[in-house]
């Protein structure tokens, strides 16, 4: 039967997944991807909490509700950024463009 | 008359010459109708004069006059006030004061007639009137500190009157700075006196003071009571050897000369710088504590003979210089120094008559000084299109040209050098005698009592009653060289040759100081009416006049007179066209080296240049060089080392924010790793549990 | 009313900087006017609050009280005393005549004076505020735009960038409000209750040990604002950085703020911490006088001389609360006051020359006297009371700092007195220097006095110091009225003496001075 860790199983592994393509991907459209993945992680753990601990509390689709929203702007924004920077240094690979660089 | 005798007459006395002196500057700013100031501030001093008059307090009687207002009050044990305490010293200094202001007021009305800042030039004389007046009657230690610093600014504002002149600028800067330096004890002493009575009040502080000397429980937790009724005189005396240009502090007077005439005849020589005199005479109470029946504390003695030593170095010193000057003012203003020595003198011999001395010979002196001035500025105005006014070696044989100037001068001359029957001749005489009387030597006819200490010590009197001696002498040298230099002989140049006559202002006020000149000294001698008057005391026997010193103090003047006018009375011939330069002053003929001492004054100006401005100035630059480069370098280097640190830590950051998030990650990691060995090791297992149990359930 | 007199002086400023932003910059004047009306309205509510203030009663007066945060004890709480109310008159005069005095500047004129009457803002509430977190928040609202004022409208020196010396004046002030931040934090957590509230904290019992550890903190905190020693150097800088209003203000006021930090959480909250210190505040107020006025002698920039002049009189400053006597506190706060005009008139009148002649090199001027009588006497006036000369405001207040020092530390009252004869030698060498002497045509020529708001500002300030100095007794009853109480100690060693003196007096024939009884 499947019970709750596999669904954490499968969780852990978009997590990681997502967490290791957000840190090595070099174009920022990647990253952005991996991003997503991170959040959906989070999104099924939620689910999975409220399906095998509490089935009657609501707070979890409150905050996959939410989730799914902040996933989608920040889709949105994160694309409008990844444009501007490719107008503005002519590339989206995240290794040319080090601005932060103390 | 009669309504200005109460309080309204004693607050006019104040606030006439204050109002005339808003009035005065109030016009100077708007500069409009400038020539109504000498009119108002006249009108003011008379005013005020009036006022005096109708206030004197009578022989017989205390204090007529006594108001006084709260300046300020911090509780019940601060009070601080403004009063009028017209006693008969405060009256007689008043007196001439305002005297001697009116006369220099009236005079001033033709010698600066044309000059910019005419009203402020007016303004500024009422403003040092309404101060010195102040000072004169304050009944408590505030006021007297407070005017006494006002007129010293009066007299910084008056002497760099001219402020385009770089001399005079630099002259008023030195002047007030000099000052200053003794004020510093002046304004010591009175905290320290204030402190331990409790009050400003002059005879509160006088009553604790005596209770102090008499071995009271210690007034102040830093001194000793023996040492304080030596030490609070003492730095008393400090603000008046500043201020009355007493060795070592005298330097400023002679530079002081840099301000117009009449101003070195009302300030430098009249009044302000005989301040310093009439305060130890005002306090004569802290010099002369007893300590059992008659008997001067060792205390006082102390102090007196400070007073007396210092007096009789400034006289000394003073008159050597006066006689290799040049410069007509400077001549004067050396003499001044050399004469406020004499009235030191007076003062140290303590006691009651050294009190009525010194006030005598002040007054004597503000007359003949102030005319002498009041004359050399006569001389100065007309000969003021010349290159240097002042030099005398530019003058000669005015007195066809001036006779009420040369008659005048002549009088105030035979005054200073003190033949009878001339003031100075009186009051000199007195100082002498005192002198001679508390030395105890028993010569000239003198019999003093050493045994009964009043005043400084025998010895100490002995040194004082010789120089004074010896500088009646060379006073009735050098006065006469300057009579016979600047009117005697043939003009030495183009300007003397053509000079003419002051306008009626100048003459009406020679002629008017040239009476008192003569009588005032006789006068006040007679029945010895000053002594009594001052002090309300039969004279005792040290004020007898005695022949032998009469005799002695005018033999030496005459001496002096006659050795001036041997050197210079051949006339000096003068070559056409090298007038002024061919004229050498015999005193050039005196040996070299003390020539070249003399022209250097001493080196007291030197030392001080090297001591006071140089060291100080260099001391100045450490401490800015300290500031710049330790305290703000120190701040700077911890901004560096800040900045070092920042950009050792920066290397770190590479600006990949791919890097940080690893980063963050991994440490979030680590960090839940650590969390759950630790509680793995400690067994407690919370937030494993927890998690458990969520997860189990 | 009072209360919301005194919320006004701190919301007028406030709302008059908010307005300025929403004027379009190039409506000159409409600007300057919101700024004028912004600032001058505060005077006539300090001077009404002045007079209406009850001396009798004492104590603090005008309280509004709005909770804020109650779950915190925070709460909007102003209130003034005396001190407070004096401290208000300074700056409400300060900030209207540097409105007048900066009627010229001309670069981004919206921004600057929007920023320096936020600043103003902060300064009153500081002086009003009776809630130590309001009183922080002021404070820093105070500190914080002086950052902006020096780094863009300021003028660098020879040895500063202005960028320079407002880094180095906003580090060190933050540096000083960390060390505050934590004496505040452990004054709120030293009691049961959790209350910002200064009046219930002066209630609190404390530790002596704690006392003296947190008074340190605040000694230093707020002294390296009021220029202590060795924390000073960012005035020098800092000053002869800033443009004129930002001077006069930071001068005149924000190092006031500094000290009374001290005076109003230090020595009022920890009264044995201030017990414990005042050795050390008393040296190193000497050490302000005496090693500022030497800087100063040493400096040939107009600026400098000032700076450091500033650095020594704040020592004056420092010394009367070093004293902890009344007559000592009176003399700090009246030289507060005193201090602010003047270096208020100081600083308008350097701003003008240095508009006027292009330099601030004392030895390249001379003779100005002559083309600005007015400046020339104004700045004379200033100087006169600077030394301490009667008859200004500087000698009322030197004399009663020096006279309360002498009753605790005559040794350092007696090394301060000598302070007075160098601040008058670099006082007067530096009006000859610049006024007096002759006059250079050629190197000077559109050199010409101050005009309408300018002369307006200056003469203001001048006569103030004038006024002050022949009749002090309203000022300084009304400081009284905040000081007393707070003292320790009597007035004068021997004030028993004094008083039974005085009580026997009327009965007691009046002796006359030695050598005239008769």
């Amino acid at each position: 039967m499947i019970g709750l860790p596999h669904y954490l199983l499968v969780g852990s592994a978009l997590f990681g997944i997502g967490a290791f393509g957000a840190l090595t991907r070099r174009n920022a459209i990647a990253v952005l991807l991996s991003v997503e993945l991170m959040l959906n992680a989070a999104n099924l753990n939620f689910l999975a909490f409220w399906r095998f601990l509490d089935a009657t509390a609501m707070e979890a689709h409150v905050f996959v509700l939410i989730g799914l929203t902040v996933a989608a702007a920040e889709a949105a924004l994160g694309l409008a950024i990844v444009l501007n920077v490719y107008r503005e240094f002519g590339t989206v690979n995240l290794d040319e463009i080090a601005e932060l660089r103390g | 008359m009669g309504s200005l005798s109460g309080p309204l007459g004693l607050w006019l006395l104040l606030a006439a010459p204050a109002a005339g002196a808003a009035v005065g500057l109030c016009l100077a700013i708007v500069r409009r109708s400038e020539r109504l100031a000498p009119a108002v501030t006249l009108s003011a001093t008379a005013l005020a004069g009036l006022a005096a008059l109708a206030n004197r307090p009578s022989r017989s009687a205390g204090v007529l006059g006594d108001v006084d207002l709260t300046w300020l009050t911090i509780g019940d044990g601060f009070r601080i006030s403004v009063g009028v305490h017209l006693d008969h010293l405060a009256w007689v200094m008043v007196g001439v004061v305002l005297s001697v202001s009116f006369l220099v007021q009236l005079y001033s009305v033709a010698y600066m007639k044309g000059e910019t800042g005419y009203a402020r030039y007016f303004g500024y004389l009422a403003l040092f009137t309404a101060s010195m007046v102040g000072l004169v009657v304050a009944d408590n230690l505030m006021q007297l500190y407070a005017c006494w610093e006002l007129v010293g600014i009066c007299s910084y504002l008056l002497i760099g009157f001219w402020w385009h002149k770089p001399s005079a600028a630099a002259a008023s800067k030195k002047a007030f700075v000099v000052t200053r330096f003794g004020d510093v004890g002046f304004l010591l002493g009175v905290l320290l006196l204030a402190t331990a009575a409790g009050s400003f009040d002059l005879e509160i502080v006088q009553q604790a003071y005596r209770e102090i000397g008499a071995g009271g429980p210690q007034a102040i937790g830093l001194v000793s009571n023996q040492a304080f009724v030596w030490l609070v005189p003492i730095l008393l005396l400090c603000g008046a050897v500043g201020k009355s240009a007493q060795f070592p502090l005298h330097i400023w007077l002679p530079d002081a000369m840099e301000g117009p005439t009449p101003v070195s005849a009302l300030i430098h020589a009249a009044t302000m710088v005989a301040a310093g005199v009439y305060m130890v005479a005002r306090l004569m109470w802290m010099f002369t504590l007893s300590s059992s029946g008659m008997e001067l504390s060792a205390a006082s003695a102390i102090a007196l003979n400070t007073v007396l030593l210092l007096g009789a170095a400034t006289a000394f010193i003073g008159a050597t210089i006066a006689i290799v000057q040049y410069d007509i003012k400077k001549v004067l203003a050396y003499s001044t120094i050399s004469q406020l020595g004499f009235m030191m003198m007076a003062l140290g011999a303590g006691s009651a008559s050294g009190q009525s001395t010194a006030t005598y010979h002040l007054v004597t002196h503000a007359f003949f000084k102030a005319l002498l001035f009041l004359a050399a500025g006569s001389v100065i105005h007309a000969l003021h299109h010349s290159a240097d006014p002042n030099d005398m070696r530019g003058m000669g044989g005015l007195w066809k040209r001036m006779p009420v100037t040369a008659l005048t001068c002549g009088i105030g001359i035979l005054a200073l050098v003190g033949l009878p029957p001339f003031a100075g001749f009186w009051s000199k005489d007195a100082v002498i005698g005192l002198l001679l009387h508390r030395s105890g030597m028993g010569i000239l006819g003198i019999g003093g009592d050493a045994h009964a200490r009043m005043g400084a010590d025998p010895w100490v009197a002995s040194i004082g009653a010789v120089v004074a001696l010896v500088v009646t002498l060379l006073t009735a040298f050098y006065a006469t060289r300057l009579w016979l230099a600047v009117f005697a002989g043939s003009p030495r140049s183009k300007d003397a040759e053509t000079a003419t006559e002051s306008p009626w202002p100048i003459t009406t006020a020679l002629v008017a100081l040239a009476i008192p000149s003569v009588g005032v000294g006789w006068w006040l001698h007679h029945h010895h009416l000053l002594h009594t008057y001052l002090t309300g005391l039969r004279a005792g026997e040290d004020l007898e006049m005695h022949m032998g010193v009469a005799l002695t103090a005018t033999a030496l003047g005459l001496v002096g007179v006659v050795a001036a006018w041997l050197l210079y009375r051949s006339p000096s011939p003068r070559q056409a066209g090298q007038a002024g330069s061919v004229w050498t002053d015999p005193v050039e003929r005196m040996p070299r080296p003390l020539l070249t001492f003399l022209t250097n004054l001493w080196y007291v100006d030197r030392l001080w240049v090297w001591v006071g401005a140089r060291a100080a100035m260099a001391v100045a630059r450490v401490v800015a060089w300290f500031d710049r480069s330790v305290v703000d370098g120190a701040v700077r280097g911890s901004g560096r080392v800040v900045a070092a640190v920042g950009g050792v830590m920066g290397r770190s950051s590479s600006g990949q924010t791919q890097t940080y998030a690893a980063l963050v990650i991994g440490g979030t990691v680590a960090l839940i790793i650590l969390l759950a060995l630790y509680e793995t090791a400690t067994g407690s297992g919370q937030s494993a549990a927890a998690f458990g149990m969520a997860v189990t359930r | 009313m009072g209360g919301w007199l005194l919320t006004l002086t701190v919301l007028a400023p406030l709302a008059a900087s908010v307005i300025l932003l929403l004027i379009p910059a190039r409506q000159g004047l409409l600007i300057r006017l919101v700024a004028t009306l912004g600032a001058a309205v505060t005077l006539p509510v300090a001077l009404w609050l002045c007079a209406k203030y009850d001396q009798q009663a004492g104590g603090f007066q005008f309280r509004q009280s709005i909770p804020w945060v109650p779950s915190l004890g925070i709460s909007y709480h102003v209130a003034a005393d005396g001190t407070s109310l004096a401290l208000i008159l300074l700056t409400a005069i300060i900030i209207t005549t540097g409105v007048f005095a900066s009627w010229t500047q001309l670069n981004r004129t919206k921004e600057f004076l929007s920023l320096l009457l936020l600043l103003v803002s902060g300064v009153f509430g500081v002086f009003a505020a009776r809630d130590l977190f309001f009183l922080f928040l002021f404070y820093e609202i105070a500190v914080l735009p002086m950052y902006l004022l020096i780094g863009l409208w300021g003028t660098s020196t020879r040895e500063r960038t202005k960028e320079h010396s407002a880094m180095k004046l906003t580090l060190m002030l933050l540096g000083g409000s960390a060390l505050i931040l934590v004496a505040i934090l452990a004054l709120y957590l030293s009691q049961t209750t959790r209350s910002f509230d200064l009046d219930r904290l002066a209630t609190v019992p404390r530790a002596p040990q704690f006392e003296q550890w947190v008074f340190l903190l605040v000694y230093v905190g707020f002294g390296v604002l009021a220029g202590i020693w060795p924390f000073h150097t960012w005035s020098p800088d800092g000053h002869a950085s800033a443009p004129t209003a930002v001077s006069m203000l930071h001068a005149g006021v924000l190092m006031k703020l500094g000290a009374y930090g001290v005076l109003r959480i230090g020595i009022e909250l920890l009264p044995d911490g201030a017990q414990h210190w005042a050795f050390l505040m008393g040296c190193i107020a000497t050490v302000n006088i005496l090693y500022g006025a030497m800087s100063a002698m040493a400096q040939t920039d107009l600026k400098y001389v000032i700076a450091y002049s500033s650095v020594s009189h704040m020592g004056v400053v420092m010394l009367g609360l070093a004293s902890l006597n009344r007559v000592g506190l009176n003399g700090s706060v009246m030289q507060m006051f005193s201090h602010g005009i003047m270096t208020g008139l100081f600083f308008a009148a350097v701003g003008l020359i240095y508009e006027k002649a292009h330099t601030r090199d004392t030895l390249r001027m001379g003779g100005f006297a002559r083309r600005m009588p007015g400046i020339a006497i104004m700045m004379t006036i200033g100087g006169l009371a600077s030394f301490g000369l009667p008859g200004t405001s500087g000698f009322v207040a030197e004399f009663l700092a020096f006279y309360g020092m002498w009753l605790r530390y005559p040794v350092l009252a007696l090394l301060s007195v000598c302070g007075i004869v160098i601040t008058a030698v670099y006082v007067l060498r530096l009006i000859q220097r610049v006024f007096l002497g002759p006059f250079d045509e050629a190197a000077h020529t559109d050199l010409r006095d101050a005009r309408t708001t300018e002369w307006a500002a200056i003469v203001a300030l001048g006569a103030l110091l004038l006024v002050i100095g022949f009749w002090p007794k309203p000022l300084v009853n009304l400081v009284d009225a905040g000081v007393r109480g707070k003292s320790s100690g009597t007035l004068s060693l021997a004030s028993a003496r004094s008083r039974s003196a005085n009580a026997s007096s009327p009965d007691a024939e009046r002796e006359r001075p030695a050598g005239n009884g008769r």
